[in-house]
């Protein structure tokens, strides 16, 4: 494995991981952001 | 009388979770606690052990690079491609840090300080000096690493004053480091970073909170958090919506720190790679004696560098053994870790422009006062005017038969 993979690999998981839970839970009602358009356009509508 | 002491104890001691400030405080403690132990256990205490194998490179037969930085230029290698290899080896050595420090600024935003609660700007300057004083040494992340923290207490009402006490504290103050300047270097090197850290830190932040103040109306008050939804904070919230919320608002904010923040330290970084690669063998002896220009030019080049944890420690002991006199050196151990272009370009989005400036200059007098007095005492005392402890005597090279390489050059043209 290579020596910079952690240093790589750990940021990527990370963000990933927060910009998962960004889309996939619910905003406040009066919150809109580029997460809960996300999840509108996945879910089809915006009764979010 | 002493029941109602004991009731009043009892309630003040007692957790009241109904809250959704509550609940969200006690998760983000929790999730703070692991992530720093990890991050301690994983990232901070092996960094000790590289900071001794550098150490030990630097005094070897032939000075090796480390961390990126090599001081002896391989003629096959361009003055752009060391320069790449030492910007792409510094991002990646922060890498680690910087993510930890992102998730924290998060966590500061969404669990430990959410929107509504109370901000962290009580206590006056002395307070939030004192907070962010503090706070800074148990983060323990270099001048560019802290700033999406820093950024993170600023906007919960830190005030210029607590956010760099934040940045002293951690680049500085940082309980590792410290240990390890007083390790490797001589009493009068290892003592003044003590005392200059510890001085910065409680000093530098009022300093430019006052310089920032000059010229605002009398009538203006301090910066103050506007509570926005404070009925929140004293409202039952269940723990499914209070975890809900805070877990988006750490990601989100997670995100958009990275976004905002991630693509200026990218940039800083290469900037001040660019000027590491300046460091010359040559240029040591004739710019880094004991005079007030080294001290001056030592100072400088701290400023414009930025150095990951600990690395000015090697970077320190190398320019010693290359014929950088003690009073430069301590400037240059202050003033590296202490901020650099990523710190400050990071800050100027939370900073104004006079602050910045003072921020950058007061910065720059420590580590020319630090030199000063350094001299000072190297003058008057020269049997103290040797900074780095392996190398007290060239006998211990001789028994190491270490009779090649720029280290040794510099080692005889000082017998000599």
């Amino acid at each position: 494995m290579p020596e910079w993979w952690l240093e790589a690999v750990l940021p990527g998981v990370v963000f990933t991981l927060l910009f998962i839970i960004w889309i996939a839970l619910p905003s406040r009602p009066d919150e809109p952001d580029i997460g809960s358009k996300i999840r509108m356009l996945f879910k089809g509508h915006k009764d979010d | 009388m002493t029941d109602q002491l004991v009731e009043k104890l009892k309630s003040n001691m007692s957790i009241n979770l109904t809250s959704g400030l509550a609940k969200k405080r006690l998760v983000g403690i929790i999730i703070f606690a692991t992530i720093v132990t990890l991050f301690f256990v994983f990232n901070r205490f092996p960094k000790l052990d590289i900071v001794e194998g550098d150490l030990e490179s630097i005094t070897g037969p032939v000075i090796e690079c480390f961390q990126g930085f090599c001081i002896e230029s391989d003629p096959d290698t361009s003055f752009v491609s060391r320069w790449v290899n030492f910007s792409v080896t510094y991002l990646r050595l922060v890498t680690i840090g910087m993510t930890f420090a992102f998730l924290i600024a998060a966590l500061v935003e969404s669990f430990l300080l959410p929107p509504g609660s109370k901000p962290w700007s009580g206590g006056g300057l002395l307070g939030r000096t004192l907070k962010g004083a503090m706070l800074g040494p148990m983060m323990n992340l270099c001048s560019a690493c802290i700033v999406p923290v820093s950024t993170a207490i600023k906007r919960r009402g830190a005030g210029i004053e607590g956010t760099i006490a934040l940045v002293q504290g951690s680049s500085t103050m940082s309980v590792p480091a410290l240990l390890m300047a007083s390790l490797v270097f001589a009493p009068l090197l290892g003592v003044s970073r003590i005392i200059i850290s510890v001085l910065s830190t409680l000093m530098i932040g009022p300093a430019v909170y006052w310089i920032d103040r000059i010229g605002t109306s009398v009538s203006d008050k301090p910066e103050e958090i506007t509570d926005t939804n404070l009925l929140s904070i004293s409202d039952s919230q269940s723990w499914k919506s209070a975890m809900s919320e805070a877990f988006r608002d750490w990601a989100k904010a997670g995100c958009l720190y990275l976004i905002k923040l991630g693509p200026i330290m990218v940039v800083a970084g290469f900037g001040s790679g660019l000027v590491i690669q300046w460091i010359n063998p040559q240029y040591i002896d004739m710019f880094f004696g004991n005079h007030v220009l080294g001290v001056a030019l030592a100072s400088s080049l701290g400023i414009l560098i930025n150095v990951p944890l600990m690395f000015e420690i090697p970077l320190v002991a190398l320019l010693l053994l290359l014929g950088m006199e003690v009073a430069p050196a301590a400037a240059l151990l202050f003033t590296a870790a202490a901020g650099g272009p990523v710190t400050f370009w990071g800050l100027s989005r939370i900073l104004g422009r006079r602050a910045l400036l003072s921020f950058v200059s007061i910065t720059w007098v420590f580590g020319l006062i630090v030199g000063l007095i350094v001299l000072l005492i190297a003058v008057n005392v020269p049997s103290l005017n040797w900074g780095f402890r392996p190398t007290t005597t060239a006998i211990e090279y001789r028994a190491a038969e270490r009779t090649y390489g720029p280290l040794w050059d510099a080692i005889e043209e000082s017998v000599e």
